[in-house]
């Protein structure tokens, strides 16, 4: 009896350790936790910061609700900084068809596609504009993104996603053939891989320069 | 045990209030969106005004070699260091989903060691599908392949009322389908089949079953070791409270001892 008794006490202790050990793990997991919050929070902060700045002199026209857009519309007016310091403002793009598309480094698809902007910037460079929009990731990410893949072609960041609010859509890749009299004349949400989207807009994009033209004149 | 069902019910509207996407077909895109909620509901549900866990994590994968994840892994912590598993039992919609397809009335399948084996299979998918094919392979491998919870919000709800999604069908359409009616159809005659055996969301909290603060708490003084609460138990666990726990507390009646309590662990 007194030899169980004394094993009792040594699991009682050992147990009271084994609580002490558990709360040191919280402490250090929460503390780890407490450093991953604040790192975050430093990081949206800075984020905000950046937005402010870019977006301060667009703020005027700040519109909430915009519906989607449909072929046969209208491009919503927009100007955007591209990688590398200048701009694009579409109205100024006025006979030449436009490519827009948006699109972020997490997307798998939109990442897939990009050889195929490449392609179509090299052929149409003349008679063509394309832009590729981000979806709000901030300018360090973009830049990396585009020095990693060596892209020629314009690349635009929209850290407040300001442009990516004119043009709602269900998600990203979402691609927009703009005619020369800047109506929208093709919208693709999704793509396959970069050959067979380079078919699909290489098409679009025929077609546009063709009836665009008719139309102009 | 009513009180479990209502709070998960209240949960699953909360996650999903945006209750005019499933007449529309669009997804709600607003700020509150950039939170992650605890448990498993898709964001691409009509209805959802928070985002997945487990889809953000994936995703944050996808571009970590730009941007570390900080805000997703911080949360994901912070969900298991102070609920653990309770996510699963109290907070998770497609939990919900499949304690109430189990109410219908037919045999059900035991628990046996088969079962047992096949629970470790959820580390495996979290290891391989979560973390392993969105890392190398630049894809988000669990919501692509395998989540049956976004394939009935946001591959089903959102699908049948957006026509330009529906132009998207292709092959892996059919694919996660058949996954989502094995997932459905087993959940009627095996409790909870896909948290036990796929869900790498509960395998991650399970991860958290020594060190979360609220949870299923054993009084060694007053218990007996007479193992009622275990077989009452319509999971794989050994003990009440290890890593295949979902912390119900539907085994609280069984012990004669009441030596099982749900609460804040010291």
């Amino acid at each position: 009896m007194k030899i169980t008794k004394g094993t009792d006490r040594i699991l009682k202790l050992s147990k009271g350790e084994k609580t002490v050990s558990k709360e040191k793990l919280t402490g250090v997991l929460l503390g780890f936790l407490m450093m991953l919050t604040l790192a975050g929070c430093g990081n949206e902060r800075k984020d905000a910061e950046e937005n402010n700045k870019v977006s301060s002199d667009s703020k005027q026209e700040e519109q909430t609700d915009y519906r989607e857009v449909l072929e046969g519309d209208s491009a919503p007016d927009f100007t955007v900084e591209i990688a590398g310091g200048s701009s694009f403002t579409l109205l100024e793009q006025k006979g030449k068809v436009v490519l827009l598309n948006f699109w972020a480094t997490w997307c798998g698809p939109c990442v897939g596609e990009m050889p195929a902007f490449e392609k179509l910037y090299n052929e149409y460079s003349q008679e063509v504009a394309i832009l590729a929009i981000n979806c709000m990731e901030d300018k360090d990410t973009v830049n990396q993104f585009i020095s990693d893949n060596s892209y020629t072609f314009p690349i635009a960041y929209d850290v407040d996603g300001a442009v990516s609010k004119k043009y709602p859509s269900d998600g990203i890749p979402y691609t927009l053939i703009i005619g020369k009299d800047g109506m929208v004349q093709k919208i693709y949400l999704g793509a396959k891989d970069a050959d067979a989207q380079y078919e699909a807009y290489k098409n679009a994009i025929e077609s546009a320069l063709g009836k665009g033209g008719e139309q102009a004149e | 045990m009513k009180r479990r069902k209502l709070v998960q019910v209240i949960c699953t509207l909360l996650y999903n209030c945006n209750l005019i996407g499933f007449a529309n077909g669009k997804i709600y895109q607003g700020d509150i969106k950039g939170v992650c909620v605890p448990g498993l509901n898709c964001y691409s549900c009509p209805g959802a005004v928070g985002s997945c866990p487990l889809g953000s994590l994936q995703t944050a994968l996808l571009s970590s070699k730009y941007k570390f994840p900080y805000y997703i892994l911080g949360m994901l912590l912070l969900f298991g260091v102070v609920l653990g598993r309770v996510v699963c039992g109290f907070l998770c919609p497609f939990g919900l989903i499949q304690e109430l397809l189990y109410k219908i009335p037919t045999k059900k399948f035991k628990k046996n060691k088969w079962t047992k084996k096949l629970s470790i299979l959820k580390y495996i998918i979290l290891l391989v599908f979560v973390i392993g094919i969105p890392l190398f392979f630049a894809v988000p491998g669990f919501c692509k392949y395998i989540c049956p919870a976004g394939t009935l919000e946001g591959g089903v709800f959102l699908v049948a009322m957006n026509k330009r999604l529906q132009a998207l069908i292709g092959g892996l359409f059919s694919w996660k389908m058949a996954v989502l009616a094995v997932v459905i159809i087993s959940a009627v005659f095996m409790f909870r089949s896909f948290c036990r055996f796929l869900c790498p969301l509960g395998a991650f909290y399970g991860l958290f079953h020594k060190v979360s603060i609220a949870g299923m708490k054993v009084d060694e003084e007053k218990c007996n070791g007479c193992n009622a609460c275990v077989s009452r138990c319509k999971l794989d666990v050994k003990h009440v409270g290890d890593r295949e726990c979902i912390q119900c507390g539907e085994c609280m009646d069984s012990c004669n001892r009441c030596a099982l309590h749900f609460n804040l662990r010291k």
